[in-house]
Order: C-alpha cells, then sequence, then structure tokens
C-alpha cells in the first residue's frame, strides 16, 4: 500500500516532467515489467525496446493516469497492451482463444522430467508448461500480485473469468505432477 | 463476493479466492468468508497449502528468468532526456559546412548568397546519399569524415544544380563511378572512377560518357 502511494506521488511529479520522479519509477518496476512482457513475447531484445516504450508512454501520459487503479496496474496494462500489439505485428497469435483453449500435455516435457530432481523443480516444470494465457494469469497473481479486479483491468477480461482461469491452470498443475508422479490430493 | 456455494464439480467460489487470500489481497466480505471457510474445512487449509507451494515456485521461476541489460536505466534515461531537452547540439560537420559557405558567399548580394546556399546546400544532401562505398578507412561523404582515398583513378567533377538524386546514383552507378570526398570549393567533388588498374581506353571511354551527361555533369576533370 505505501509503495503504490509512493507511486502515485511519483506519477504526480511526472506530469510537471520530473526526471527524477521517472527515473525512481523506472528503477522501482522495470524488471518486473521486463519480465512480464518477456514472458508474453519471449524474446530478451524485444522485451526490453518494448520495456522502455512502456515507460515513455508512462511519462508523457501520466497526465491521463485516474488514479483508480495502482500505478503498478496501469503500468503493466500499458505492457500487456504493447506486447499484445507486438505480437500481433509479428503474426505470433498464441495470445488469441484458439490458443487459449488449448490443452498442454498432462506431462512435464521430457528435459523438465529428467531435470526435476525434486518436487519444487518439477512444480515450476509444471508451471512452465501451462498454457499462455493460464501461465499469464499464474504469474500476474502470484509475482505481480495483483488483486482480481487488478488482473482483470490488466488482461481485459472479466473478474469471474480471472478466477475462473486461475482455478483451472491450478487444477492442470494438479493433473501434470499427478502423470508425473506426484499426487497432490486435490482435486 | 459474498456465495460460497458449490459448483457442480465440488468447487466452491471461497476455493477461487484462495490464491488472493495467499497473496494478501482480499479484503472484506471476501476475505471473512474465507478465513469463516478455512476454520471449517481442512481441505481447504490443505489447498491453501498447495497454493503457497505453488506462489514460491511461481516466484522461483521468476526470479530466474533474464535480467534487463545492466544499462537499461542510463538508456531509459537517454531518452528521456531526448524528448525533453532541446537539442542544443555542437554543430555537425555539414552545418560547420554551411557555415564556411556562407563566409565564402559573403560578398555577393543576399539573394545570390541564398540561392547558392539552397542550391549547393540541396546537392550536397543528395550526393550524401550517393556515397555506398564505405570500406573501413572511410571514404569522405558530402559532409563527412576525411579519410583515405581509395584506389583507382581520381577525378573532379561538379554536378548540375538540377540534377536529381535517382539521375546521378543511376549515371555513376552505370559507369562504376563513386563519390568519395567533396563538395570542395566551387562545388567541386571527387569520383573514383573503376579500380586503379582499369585500362586507359576503358577509363576515357567512361569519363567521356560522364562529359556527355551534361544535364548532370557541368565540369569533369583530373585530380592534379
Amino acid at each position: 500500500m505505501i509503495e503504490s502511494a509512493d507511486d502515485r506521488a511519483l506519477l504526480d511529479r511526472l506530469v510537471n516532467q520530473d526526471q527524477a520522479a521517472v527515473r525512481l519509477l523506472f528503477e522501482r518496476h522495470h524488471v518486473k515489467v521486463f519480465r512480464f512482457i518477456l514472458r508474453l513475447v519471449r524474446n530478451e531484445a524485444v522485451a526490453e525496446e518494448i520495456t522502455n516504450e512502456v515507460f515513455m508512454e508512462v511519462w508523457r501520459h501520466a497526465k491521463s493516469y485516474a488514479g483508480n487503479a495502482a500505478p503498478l496496474t496501469w503500468i503493466l496494462s500499458i505492457a500487456y497492451h504493447r506486447a499484445s500489439s507486438s505480437l500481433r505485428r509479428r503474426r505470433e497469435e498464441w495470445l488469441d482463444d484458439d490458443r487459449a483453449n488449448e490443452t498442454p500435455d498432462d506431462s512435464p516435457g521430457p528435459e523438465e522430467s529428467l531435470l526435476a530432481t525434486d518436487k519444487s523443480a518439477l512444480l515450476r516444470g509444471c508451471i512452465e508448461a501451462l498454457t499462455m494465457d493460464q501461465r499469464l494469469i499464474v504469474d500476474l497473481v502470484y509475482y505481480q500480485e495483483l488483486s482480481v479486479a487488478e488482473v482483470s483491468a490488466v488482461v481485459g477480461i472479466p473478474e469471474g473469468t480471472v478466477k475462473t482461469r486461475l482455478f483451472a491452470a491450478r487444477k492442470r498443475l494438479s493433473q501434470m505432477l499427478l502423470a508425473a508422479g506426484v499426487d497432490r490430493g486435490w482435486p | 463476493m459474498t456465495k460460497t456455494a458449490k459448483t457442480k464439480s465440488g468447487n466452491s467460489a471461497v476455493e477461487k479466492l484462495l490464491p488472493w487470500y495467499a497473496t494478501e489481497k482480499l479484503a472484506g466480505s471476501d476475505r471473512s468468508d474465507v478465513e469463516s471457510a478455512l476454520k471449517r474445512s481442512p481441505q481447504l487449509r490443505k489447498q491453501l497449502d498447495l497454493i503457497r507451494e505453488e506462489l514460491r515456485e511461481t516466484v522461483v521461476a521468476n526470479e530466474v528468468m533474464a535480467l534487463p541489460n545492466a544499462d537499461a536505466t542510463r538508456k531509459f534515461m537517454a531518452m528521456i532526456e531526448g524528448e525533453t531537452s532541446p537539442r542544443v547540439a555542437a554543430p555537425n560537420r555539414f552545418e560547420e559546412f554551411l557555415g564556411w559557405l556562407g563566409r565564402q558567399l559573403a560578398g555577393p548580394p543576399r539573394w545570390a548568397v541564398a540561392t547558392a546556399l539552397l542550391a549547393i546546400v540541396v546537392q550536397s544532401a543528395l550526393l550524401g546519399a550517393l556515397v555506398i562505398e564505405r570500406p573501413e578507412g572511410g571514404y569522405h561523404t558530402a559532409s563527412g569524415d576525411s579519410g583515405s582515398l581509395p584506389d583507382g583513378t581520381l577525378l573532379l567533377a561538379r554536378f548540375a544544380d538540377g540534377a536529381t538524386l535517382a539521375e546521378l546514383g543511376a549515371q555513376l552507378a552505370a559507369l562504376d563511378i563513386a563519390i568519395v570526398d567533396g563538395p570542395k570549393g566551387g562545388g567541386l567533388f571527387t569520383l573514383r572512377i573503376g579500380p586503379q588498374g582499369m585500362a586507359a581506353s576503358e577509363r576515357d571511354g567512361k569519363i567521356a560518357a560522364l562529359r556527355a551527361e551534361t544535364g548532370l555533369v557541368i565540369f569533369v576533370g583530373p585530380v592534379q
């Protein structure tokens, strides 16, 4: 909450073209934003370019920040839309509905199986093997620590869909683990 | 969200909220509903433990991802600086050339200076784009750095003010001629024609062909 309040103060200063404020905002969030974009575009150079574009957009349009979402949520929304546009331009369409409904294998790939010497590593392998749309929600909730409403705002889907998609992702994780010999006892 | 009704599959609405309970992103009635359900249900508490495992490993999976370049902040701030500061850069060589040109033309009436400047500036811009051969050590561009001249016969030429980029480019390429320096005083450019060992007859033929392009070339002569 304190960080969010600080971010709002920084955004206020951006309206007056305060370079120290944008530097602080960039330093505070650019790694998370970069990784979020990298997860989508899967290319470090592209992710870095889009990250810069996102913060440039924040710099240029700080005035348009409405203030009803946390600043990081607003920044991630811009990042999501920028990354999606980049993907559309490159005709990589794994974010569309067909891909969202794509069902992955029930088990992690052979590499993950070989490397998964313990349950934690196996679980990480299964997380990596989720569909992109499921993985996106998992990251936004567990890594970016966004609320239901914030994820809904970033991705542009209803709150009910956010909850259902994460629930489905969690069930998928258990199924993959079971296929790999680890019974979590749920569902 | 206040209802905890079971779904057909046996999953309750509370189950779907557990991840946000684990990240402490629930408030109000949602939070109290989850806490009440957790007190009643060992299965939900077990599920919460699983969610905490997922959370921990998701964080690890993200933290092992690549980091941005170490100088990401510097690059970004350079972009900010470029956008906010009016450019007061030192004059480049082309601007220095224009200054020099203005001083050279300081005698004639102003309209004549302006016309000459305009013609030569346009020509310089066009010709700069025609220097397509840039070996290490560098050829000169119309406004560029100096460097060693390449092999081949060198010529001096002055192009007609009305010559277009397309016409000049096509004609010079057809004759295997490249601009390697200029413009010098009087709007002269240094050209290279063919390789050093080119037969004299072939070289003379190409020079004659260039001279014949009177709409493009005013003067062609040997380098002294």
